[in-house]
């Protein structure tokens, strides 16, 4: 993790309750990978409020800039300049040969899964993005066109969902930090069902983005509880994405 | 150099004041090493460690408060054995001396604890946590555990609301030195989830009760005492010291802006210009202020230190 900074060039509101801030980086913020964040706070900030860093997802990766989508409960104005910590977490791991890619997510926005999605339709993958509860007031027109929209409902199910699952060579899923272990734990049970076959590594990962309070590895406020005792993972250095066979639902 | 136990056999003594609290550094420091420089930390003290493994806590652990944050994590830890395995050697090559901080859970377990950490290289010495309810009934055998089982310094960290009462029984019974305060604990609802979740809480409002409790335990125990609790300066740490602190811990400014710690470290350690050896409080350079003069002119009286801060005397027994 380094210490840079970044300068607000741009911010446009995209929806109600969402902007995308359009940042110039130094070169090393634009290796960052799909899955990977910033953590935030203004550079002029007085005082200590707000006092944690926001974790901050890019969205689009262009030379000297990056867009990043904002939620925050603080919004930046042009010209800001920012204190950045960063790469936070681990590029989502994508496994070999993808061709069918299923993104699930369930009562919070897909921000996640936008630079993914943009870097592997690329790729050809095609890809279904499942949007439900929270998920589903999200602006379509910020999706790149060949992603396939599906509305979900709140009873996690939608038109053809058995087919979709098999579908998939891989499935993420992505849940509020709240309701983290539920979801997960009843995703894994349900492409059990379906796919008793599918066994390899990260074939369905959760993404664990809680709030953090270090974001570094050293509070152990992110710890993700895991089968092997000796192996606990945290969201903030070994994930954000976790296999969810890994994963001890507590 | 300061000694933040007291004499003895062996007194705990650190090149710099400055220390990275329980907690915020993890076990090693190494979550910080590209971000600050640890070798300019009098020590660091590692996250809370079990005899038994503990789990992390369910639901929501980390909650924005007004200036500060409310964190609750279960104390996750593999337990003191994994945690000696998998960082002895680190700590044999850390670049700041190692305080094992070990959460008094049961005397028992306590001696466990301490006794598995002889011989281990970097590991200067000991903190023991105390919960926030303990009373001195308790305190003195769980220090007590620690101080027998283990050639290594004992440092006691107290609970805030409990400071006075807790550290003359960490002292009694034989321990080398007080942290004073563990974090108090609060209660706040998560903008989230809607849920009320508890924790300890940290920010830089907490440095004035921090501070008093420091006051208070430097007057009154007869025990070296390092001061912690809402730190975000070097000003901050500074007013620890001056008001009986021998050394101070900086907690979650280190989250919020790493470089900090560094630059409280720095500054404290007397590797940045600050106040020159001689000079008053209200002075850079001795003689430039006016205390001394108005001293000598008895315009203005040395302040007494207040009475309402000492506990009353506990009241005799009838027989």
């Amino acid at each position: 993790m380094r210490a840079s900074q970044a300068l607000v060039e741009r911010v446009r509101q995209v929806s109600a309750d969402l902007a995308q801030a359009d940042l110039a980086v130094e070169p090393a913020l634009m290796q960052l990978k799909p899955g990977q964040g910033l953590l935030v706070r203004p550079h002029q900030q007085v005082g200590w409020e707000p006092y944690l860093r926001e974790l901050w997802l890019p969205v689009d990766i262009r030379p000297g800039r990056l867009t990043v989508e904002l939620s925050s409960s603080w919004l930046p104005v042009p010209g800001d300049v920012l204190d950045v910590l960063s790469p936070v977490g681990r590029p989502i791991p994508v496994r070999p040969r993808l061709q069918h890619l299923l993104l699930i997510a369930d009562d919070a926005l897909p921000t996640p899964f936008i630079l993914l999605a943009r870097t592997l339709s690329g790729g050809g993958v095609a890809i279904t993005l499942v949007l439900s509860g929270l998920a589903a007031r999200y602006p379509l027109e910020l999706l790149s066109p060949e992603v396939e929209i599906v509305r979900g409902d709140l009873g996690w199910s939608w038109p053809e969902q058995v087919q979709t699952l098999q579908w998939a060579d891989q499935v993420l899923v992505l849940a509020p930090h709240y309701r983290q272990a539920e979801v997960y734990a009843r995703w894994l049970d349900r492409v059990r069902q379906v796919r008793p076959d599918a066994v390899a590594d990260h074939f369905i990962c959760g993404l664990f983005y809680d709030r953090l309070a270090c974001g570094a590895g050293a509070c152990g406020a992110c710890e993700i509880p895991t089968r092997d005792r000796d192996k606990p993972l945290l969201a903030c250095t070994d994930g954000p994405a976790v296999d969810l066979r890994k994963v001890m639902f507590l | 150099m300061v000694e933040i136990t007291r004499g003895g056999k062996n007194p705990l003594i650190l090149e710099n004041p400055v220390m990275a609290a329980a907690g915020t550094v993890g076990f090693d420091g190494a979550a910080y090493r590209e971000l600050l420089d640890l070798s300019k930390l009098g020590a660091l003290v590692t996250n809370p460690v079990t005899w038994q493994a503990r789990r992390v806590a369910r639901g929501t652990r980390v909650v924005p408060l007004p200036a500060g944050v409310l964190v609750h994590t279960g104390l996750p830890n593999p337990g003191i054995r994994r945690v000696i395995t998998r960082y002895r050697e680190r700590w044999a090559h850390s670049l700041a001396p190692v305080i094992v901080h070990v959460v008094a859970t049961s005397p028992a377990e306590v001696a466990q604890c301490v006794a598995a950490l002889e011989g281990c290289a970097g590991v200067i010495g000991v903190e023991i946590g105390l919960h926030d309810q303990a009373t001195p009934a308790e305190i003195v055998p769980l220090v007590q555990a620690a101080v027998s089982h283990s050639a290594l310094p004992v440092l006691v960290r107290v609970p805030l609301y409990s400071a006075v009462e807790s550290a003359r029984a960490a002292a009694e019974a034989g321990a080398g030195g007080v942290v004073v305060a563990a974090p108090p604990r609060g209660t706040a609802r998560d903008p989230l989830s809607g849920q009320l979740v508890g924790g300890r809480v940290y920010g830089p409002w907490l440095k004035a009760q921090a501070l008093r409790a420091v006051g208070q335990v430097a007057r009154l125990v007869d025990i070296p005492v390092t001061g912690c609790g809402g730190i975000h300066s070097p000003d901050d740490a500074r007013d620890f010291l001056e008001a009986g602190a021998v050394a101070v811990q900086v907690d979650t400014v280190t989250w919020v802006q790493p470089h900090t710690l560094e630059i409280i470290a720095r500054n404290l350690g007397g590797l940045e210009l600050t106040r020159v050896a001689g000079a008053l409080p209200d002075e850079w350079q001795p003689g430039m202020g006016n205390t001394k003069r108005l001293l000598r002119q008895r315009r203005v009286v040395p302040p007494a230190p207040p009475a309402e801060d000492v506990p009353p005397a506990p009241p005799d027994l009838p027989e």
